[in-house]
């Protein structure tokens, strides 16, 4: 019996051709639908492509009407593509790797509106992590970082130091801790002293005295007064040494008592924080200049900084460093997708590297980026350290009668091995910046025209960066709808000299710092409206501020002072329990060391004894 | 009708001239169709070893309809051995080489499902091969002709839906 069916090889053929048929008929829509899953796995939000046209002859392939939604407003494209154009080199295809040799892009434009949504429905199991975690995380970054507006508002009423709840505050809980750590230190420095063992040394001192009273050459003879005058010696050294270990422990129990204390001492300062606590919640204006620019510019910027920090992020887990295996989600397919696992390898493609990229772009209409723009990518790459270069990139403006006057963007990205290393300069002059309104002051100021620079440095997880607004020629304008006038006179007063004290501002100068850990950078911001703020507020509102402050530290006191009153004095009992006994025992030991002291004086004067 | 080209699959597969060993091998190479993705690489070598070999081709089809919703079934299964597979560190130079190789990378033999499912069905091949010739014979020296002689199977028989099935037959 033959185990081979030769008559099967014509069918065989057939069926190998039809299979290399319909891949390459399907080869466009397939090549479609990659683009469109795998850039919305990328980027968190749906990504539309109309058509994509692959030559194989020429290794080319164009995609045309690229829409990728931003993820932060579904409802506008992060920008559309027209086409783009890129050869391919064909033999990393064969190892299922994208290498693009050349790239042209036409027709990019940015922020344009969507007809439908293009939000993710949201996906079980997908909490933990992809684009969807890192913008929760991002939201969630912002919400901390933003500062509550000036509020004016609580002035007007009688302040309500009821808000001030005991079971929020700190001292209490210090105050509580140190009075439950009373005990525990009590019996911890009993215990000490007990170790010393003060009694035997004490009594044997005293013992020997007393055999030693009356003793002289005759009843002890001469040998037995050489004994005395070595054991008078040796003891009277060992009750200095004792000495010498009680007067430390009694130190001890005065300064430290066994880390009491500095519970105690822990008391002040959370009275501090209680006092700033108490004060956020009854949200009094602050006069501090380094506080007012956050109170004014947090929301914006934590918006702006938001976008940064997620795009950083981003680009970290696509572009990860080093040839450690990788993981990504599987292809879409009815069977489950898996997970599709990379081993990295030096010196070989990688999964996708876009060689160069030369972009011409004209952003079109009339807003803040609109007119032609020249873009450069080197070595854009998933597997950098495969690849063995880093990625740079460069865009400037080159025309255009409206939008900026100039625009110089640069950066860099080397992921080649941990930390990695990225940097990205950007300088945007001649921008139309935006009308920001100012929270608490009831004014809005448009700032126009003016320069918007980005720096940013990130080195392994620690970000550094600095985002600067300059304005020369702002307008301001009172904003009664976002926020009505004042009810009263006073405060009315109080929105005029502060609405005099901005409205003078002609140029406006605004810096955010954000630096830190990349997951949760601190946020500062400085601005020079923020002098101009913060004098028109203490003019108008010193006293005022200083009665509400004095009314809750008052609260703060009443509602902690028993309680550290009684931690305070129960540590003081115990602290003069201990030392009461320590010094009990260096009397005892005091008068035996002077006693046998007496009788050495004595014996040496013996001769032939000294 | 599905249902029934189903059941003219399964009776031809099992009737035919075919030896019982030659079902069972089809059998168990068609589970591969079924228990890992269709559109495979792997699957165009299974498919030409299938045609090219005299293994019974209704047993191979048999054996993917058998184990088509078992492989949806087990995914997950599949998924975990890949997955421990493909961070085992001693396999990590084999799997290396695989994703850097032309041609051999198109095999998707990095993805959990593809390589669990593979390797599952590889493990399976030669008992379900076992398990198959044991069934077919059992089934041709016992059950068949019990079968045919049970009222429901004459019944069919006499009915129109047996005409149906007939004009399937090969």
């Amino acid at each position: 019996m033959t185990w081979i069916r030769w008559k099967a090889l014509l069918p065989l053929a057939v069926v190998l051709l039809l299979v290399v048929g319909a891949t390459l008929l399907f080869l466009d829509p397939a090549v479609r639908r990659g683009v469109e899953y795998a850039g919305t796995e990328a980027v968190g939000a749906k990504v539309d492509l109309a058509s994509a046209d692959v030559t194989l002859r020429e290794g080319s392939i164009a995609l045309r009407g690229l829409a990728v939604t931003d993820p932060a407003k579904p409802m506008t494209n992060l920008f559309e593509a027209e086409e783009i154009v890129f050869t391919v080199d064909p033999v990393p295809a064969l190892e299922r790797k994208v290498v693009i040799d050349t790239m042209a892009v036409r027709g990019l434009r940015f922020g344009t509106p969507r007809a439908t949504s293009g939000a993710l429905p949201a996906r079980a199991g997908a909490a933990g992590e992809g684009p969807g975690a890192l913008r929760r995380a991002v939201d969630e970054w912002r919400s901390r970082v933003q500062v509550p507006p000036i509020a004016l508002s609580t002035l007007t009423q009688s302040v309500n130091v009821d808000a001030i709840s005991a079971d929020s505050l700190a001292t209490l809980r210090a105050a509580l801790h140190a009075r439950a750590y009373v005990d525990t230190a009590r019996a911890a420095l009993l215990a000490d002293l007990q170790a010393l063992d003060p009694r035997p040394t004490i009594d044997s001192a005293e013992a020997l005295a007393q055999r030693l009273q009356g003793a002289s050459l005759r009843t002890l003879g001469i040998g037995g007064v050489r004994q005395a005058v070595t054991d008078v010696r040796r003891t009277v050294t060992a009750l200095g040494q004792l000495d010498d270990r009680l007067r430390a422990f009694q130190e001890e129990t005065r300064t430290n008592a066994k880390g009491l204390t500095q519970r105690l001492e822990a008391i002040p300062a959370a009275r501090q924080a209680d006092y700033a606590y108490a004060r956020s919640l009854l949200r009094l204006p602050t006069f501090d200049i380094p506080s007012i620019g956050p109170q004014l510019f947090s929301p914006v910027f934590a918006q702006q900084v938001g976008e940064v920090l997620y795009w950083a992020r981003l680009v970290e887990r696509y572009i990860p460093p080093g040839v450690q295996r990788q993981f990504k989600a599987g292809p879409s397919r009815v069977r489950a997708s898996g997970t599709d696992v990379l081993f990295p390898k030096a010196n070989v493609y990688p999964d996708f590297l876009a060689r160069l990229a030369e972009l011409s772009l004209t952003i079109g209409g009339a807003d803040a980026a609109t007119g032609a723009y020249a873009a450069r990518v080197e070595g854009l790459t998933t597997q950098p350290a495969v690849y063995g270069q880093p990625t740079r990139f460069a865009l400037s403006r080159t025309g255009g009668r409206v939008g900026p006057r100039d625009v110089s963007i640069t950066g860099s990205m080397d992921h080649r091995r941990a930390p990695v290393q990225d940097a990205l300069d950007a300088r945007l002059s001649g921008i139309t910046l935006p009308v920001v309104a100012m929270q608490g002051i009831g004014a809005r100021v448009d700032l126009g025209a003016g320069l918007s620079e980005l720096q940013l440095r990130r080195t392994g997880d620690s970000l550094d960066g600095r985002w600067l607004w300059r304005a020369p020629r702002v307008t301001w304008m009172r904003d009664t709808l976002a926020q009505p006038r004042a009810t009263t006179a006073a405060l009315r007063l109080v929105e005029d000299a502060l609405w005099r004290a901005v409205s003078r501002i002609d140029s406006v100068e605004v810096e955010a710092r954000f630096e830190g850990p990349i997951d949760r950078p601190r946020l500062g911001i400085r601005t020079n409206i923020a002098s101009a703020v913060g004098n028109a507020l203490r003019d108008q509102l010193g006293d005022e501020v200083r009665r509400a402050e004095q009314q809750v530290r008052a609260r703060v006191d009443a509602l902690v002072d028993a309680k550290v009153a009684e931690a305070r004095t129960k540590a003081d009992e115990v602290k003069a329990e201990v030392e009461a006994r320590v010094s009990a025992e260096r009397a005892r030991l005091e008068a035996q060391k002077v006693a046998l002291e007496a009788k050495l004086r004595d014996l040496v004067r013996i001769p032939g004894i000294g | 009708m599905l249902l029934l080209k189903f059941l003219q699959t399964l009776v031809k597969a099992l009737n035919s001239d075919g030896t019982p060993g030659q079902v069972a091998a089809g059998m168990a190479i068609g589970l591969c169709f079924g228990l890992t993705p269709l559109v495979s690489l792997h699957n165009l070598v299974v498919l030409a070893v299938a045609m090219l070999t005299t293994v019974s081709f209704p047993g191979v089809m048999l054996g993917w309809a058998v184990a088509l919703p078992v492989g949806f079934m087990l995914d997950p299964l599949f998924d975990r051995v890949g997955l421990a597979l493909l961070t085992s560190d001693a396999l990590a130079p084999l799997f290396t080489w695989i994703v850097n190789t032309p041609v051999v990378a198109l095999s998707r033999l990095n993805n959990t499902i593809v390589l669990g499912s593979l390797v599952s069905w590889l493990l399976l091949l030669v008992p379900a091969y076992f398990l198959f010739r044991f069934l077919v014979s059992k089934y041709r020296s016992e059950l068949y002709a019990r079968l045919e002689r049970s009222k429901a199977f004459q019944a069919i028989q006499a009915s129109k839906l047996w005409n149906v099935y007939e004009l399937f037959r090969p």
